[in-house]
């Protein structure tokens, strides 16, 4: 036993430093601390969320229901999460290579894997099961015995929606254990819990208060647990022992998916997926095509790359969509006569976020990491080289803040004048920022990263193309004064030529002083 | 065909990595060249492709100079380093692709050169697939392949055997040689003496980023009637 609490505690360590990678800490003091805060601030709306569906169905007279309700959703919350981290460390972990010649007992391995699982689901449930069940325990009288029961729930729930997702794992391992689907699959599963959390919180109103009691209920017939757990947070012991044999029989059924788990990874790490001939495309490609299909392909295929970069993006978009579907925006507020311009700046602001918000450049070389030096000796210019940098970070900036101003444009009662100054000036924006981003990077290029998180998050290139930005405010600023006659059409107008003007100078900088810095860049 | 005039090269500004390096390599010439550990060797052809600006010295390619018109004197060579770090999140054959593309490969040639090296390396069947699921050694041969594909007149390679099978060591050698008879020329580190010793038509040996000596191999046995080995040591340990 000694020996499978050491391999629980390797495989917890191994976990925290993961997490701590992916932000990008190191193991100071503050690196370690850093990762329990965003833990928190993390908790926090699913907390609220907790809180929320108390509330509700306490004031729909069936609080006991909100507590199925929360298992429910938990249920899907924790399996949507299982199911991607079972994937990743039972089929793509690089320790089974070290960890199998040691002298344990195979069943240990399996196993100490899905105890972190396990603790991660149990995390998860204290922040969105725990605090709906302890209100509910406490609004039925139980007072300081439904800690006790609250916390009892919390603990028997994980286990089945674990056997579940291992069964899944377990049923696509035997479809594709590939690397690529595997980034697909946390990428799926990811957006399924945004939706999950989403559509929790918006169904949640007062005019679907019969529909939620009616689904709840029919739900609960067809997953009986969520009902026990209504009854655990009354104080019914037997609930609690329903759970307790339901919690042994997943536990039995865990043991065996694990050792298949373990089975499938051990053969998964020797073989090779099966050869097949494809006839490839010999045509040629345009030089300057192929340089832009490298820069974009460097981000869309390293899932942390291009995780970052559609956040990002859509970020803005996402906050003012969760804005208008939970009713604290409305399209009318902005309709109010003589906001016109307020809503014309919304538009504006909306647009020039992915330019904004966003820093491609400035990593772009960085990004290329050690494979830097390919494009080095070829026969390109070095100005040539840096421009496809360039235009990549603004074919994916420009794309998505035209998608986003015509969007709105649609959708929002602008007039027709404005689309043209506007366009005008994003676009100008766009490109500045992305010429000038670029200089960040050749100035501090750092190409010996294997930790793709490393060379995008947390550094100093990234942090210094973002303090600028709130410079630029100066220039609508200046125009504004200089052009005291000119309407908000003609300051963006002129914003815009003054922004091109700078590119141009920026430009002018890169392709004389920066290249020689950009070729002196050591490999 | 590669022309180095004292050519030199500091990392920290104190010690010089390589010193006042003068080579002359004519075109046709099977070229080697060969040092211990921390010679200065890789040094040396990081500053011949241009992926490192020499501290002081000149490099001619031919006839063009690199510090001048860089991508002139780009297209007369490929390149193979010591390390296989490339971008692997694509096929084998995206990657040949590329390089044929920036390279000007010819469409109507562009097929036939591809399948004929990559069958020589045995790599044909895993041209379908990702990159990062090759092996070193394949990814090796992807970076040979790729750097044959073009068919530039100079062929510089750092340390290109080893990590190989010995048939694609066998292959290698093979190419190199047919390629200097037709008139182009390779450029190569290597610590394997007796590969030198075969295919080498001249070696230069470089000790602590100094040249040592610089002549045709058997000129330089005749000279000590050694072994290559007992030469080389005799030559980078006094030191
Ligand atoms: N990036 C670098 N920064 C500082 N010094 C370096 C760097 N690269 C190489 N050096 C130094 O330059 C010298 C020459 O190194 P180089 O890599 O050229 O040797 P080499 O002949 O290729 O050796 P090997 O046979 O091991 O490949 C060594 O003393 C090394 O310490
Ligand atoms: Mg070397």
């Amino acid at each position: 036993m000694r020996k499978f609490w050491a391999l629980v505690r390797l495989e917890l360590l191994e976990f925290f430093s993961k997490y701590r990678m992916g932000l990008g800490t190191g193991a100071t003091k503050r690196g370690k601390g850093l990762p329990v805060l965003t833990l928190l601030l993390l908790a926090v709306p699913f907390i609220n969320m907790s809180f929320g569906v108390y509330q509700r169905f306490l004031g729909w007279g069936r609080p006991e229901l909100g507590v199925a309700y929360m298992t429910m959703i938990a249920f899907f919350l924790m399996c949507f999460t299982a199911i991607p981290f079972l994937f990743s460390l039972y089929l793509h972990s690089s320790d089974y290579q070290f960890l199998t010649p040691l002298p344990i007992p195979t069943k240990y391995l399996g196993l100490a894997k899905l105890v972190v699982v396990w603790l991660y689901l149990t995390g998860i449930n204290f922040v969105i099961l725990f605090p709906v069940a302890l209100l509910v325990g406490l609004n039925g009288g139980l007072m300081v015995w439904s800690l006790l029961f609250s916390l009892l729930l919390s603990v028997v729930t994980p286990t089945p929606p674990l056997f579940l997702s291992s069964l899944a794992v377990l049923g696509l391992s035997t479809i594709s254990a590939n690397r690529n689907r595997k980034n697909l699959l946390s990428l799926v599963f990811a957006f399924a819990l945004l939706g999950l959390v989403l559509g929790a919180q918006l169904l949640l109103t007062d005019e679907n208060a019969r529909r939620l009691v009616d689904w709840t209920t029919r739900l609960t017939r067809l997953y009986p647990p969520a009902g026990w757990s209504a009854q655990i947070v009354n104080g019914s012991l037997l609930g609690l022992l329903k759970y307790g044999v339901l919690n042994i029989l997943c536990y039995w059924g865990l043991q065996g998916t694990t050792r298949k788990l373990y089975r499938s990874a051990l053969v998964f790490s020797g073989a090779k997926p099966a050869r097949q001939h494809v006839a490839f495309d010999y045509r040629p490609r345009k030089k300057y095509g192929q340089l832009i299909r490298r820069h974009l392909l460097i981000i869309v295929k390293q899932p942390v790359f291009l995780l970052n970069t559609i956040l990002n993006l859509a970020l803005p978009g996402l906050v003012f969509l969760i804005g208008l579907l939970s009713g604290d925006l409305t399209v009318e507020s902005f309709l109010i006569p003589g906001e016109q311009k307020r809503l014309l700046l919304f538009w504006v602001g909306l647009a020039s976020a992915p330019a904004l918000l966003t820093n491609l450049s400035a990593t772009a070389i960085t990004r290329e990491g050690k494979a830097f030096w390919e494009t080095r000796v070829l026969p390109v210019e070095s100005w040539t080289n840096l421009r496809a940098r360039i235009d990549t970070t603004i074919l994916v900036n420009l794309t998505f803040s035209l998608l986003v101003s015509v969007v709105l444009f649609r959708c929002l009662p602008l007039e027709k004048l404005a689309l043209l100054p506007v366009l005008f000036f994003v676009t100008m924006l766009t490109i500045f920022v992305a010429t000038t981003d670029l200089v960040i990077n050749i100035y501090r290029p750092y190409l010996n990263w294997t930790n793709p998180a490393a060379a995008i998050k947390n550094n100093l290139n990234v942090l210094l193309s973002l303090a600028y930005r709130p410079l630029l405010a100066v220039i609508p600023f200046l125009c504004a004064v200089c052009f005291p006659r000119a309407n908000v059409y003609g300051i963006l107008f002129y914003s815009g030529l003054i922004l091109f003007l700078l590119t141009l100078l920026v430009r002018r900088v890169l392709r004389t002083v920066l290249v020689e810095k950009f070729d002196q860049i050591p490999v | 065909m590669l022309v180095l005039e004292d050519v030199s090269k500091t990392y920290d500004g104190k010690r010089m990595a390589v010193d006042r390096l003068n080579l002359k390599v004519q075109a046709g010439e099977i070229f080697g060249f060969i040092g211990p550990n921390g010679a200065g060797k890789t040094t040396t052809i990081k500053m011949l492709t241009g992926l490192l600006p020499p501290t002081a010295g000149r490099i001619m390619i031919n006839g063009v100079d690199l510090a001048i018109s860089p991508v002139e004197a780009k297209r007369n060579f490929t390149y193979v380093p010591d390390h296989p770090e490339i971008f692997t999140a694509i096929r084998g054959i995206d990657y040949l692709n590329f390089i044929a593309d920036m390279h000007d490969v010819p469409t109507s040639k562009r097929r036939a050169r591809i399948e004929k090296y990559t069958q020589l390396f045995a790599i044909e069947d895993a041209l379908g697939e990702l990159i990062h699921s090759y092996s070193h050694g394949m990814k090796q041969k992807l970076l040979i392949c790729g750097a044959l594909l073009p068919q530039a007149p100079l062929f510089i390679l750092d340390e290109p055997l080893v990590g190989l099978d010995p048939l694609a060591a066998k292959r290698l050698k093979e190419i190199m040689v047919k390629h200097c008879a037709a008139g182009g020329t390779v450029f190569f580190s290597s610590h394997l003496l007796a590969v030198v010793d075969q295919i080498c038509d001249r070696v230069a040996v470089i000790n602590q980023g100094e040249l040592v000596i610089c002549d045709r191999v058997e000129r330089i046995k005749n000279g000590f009637a050694q072994s290559l080995e007992d030469i080389f040591l005799e030559l980078t340990q006094d030191a």
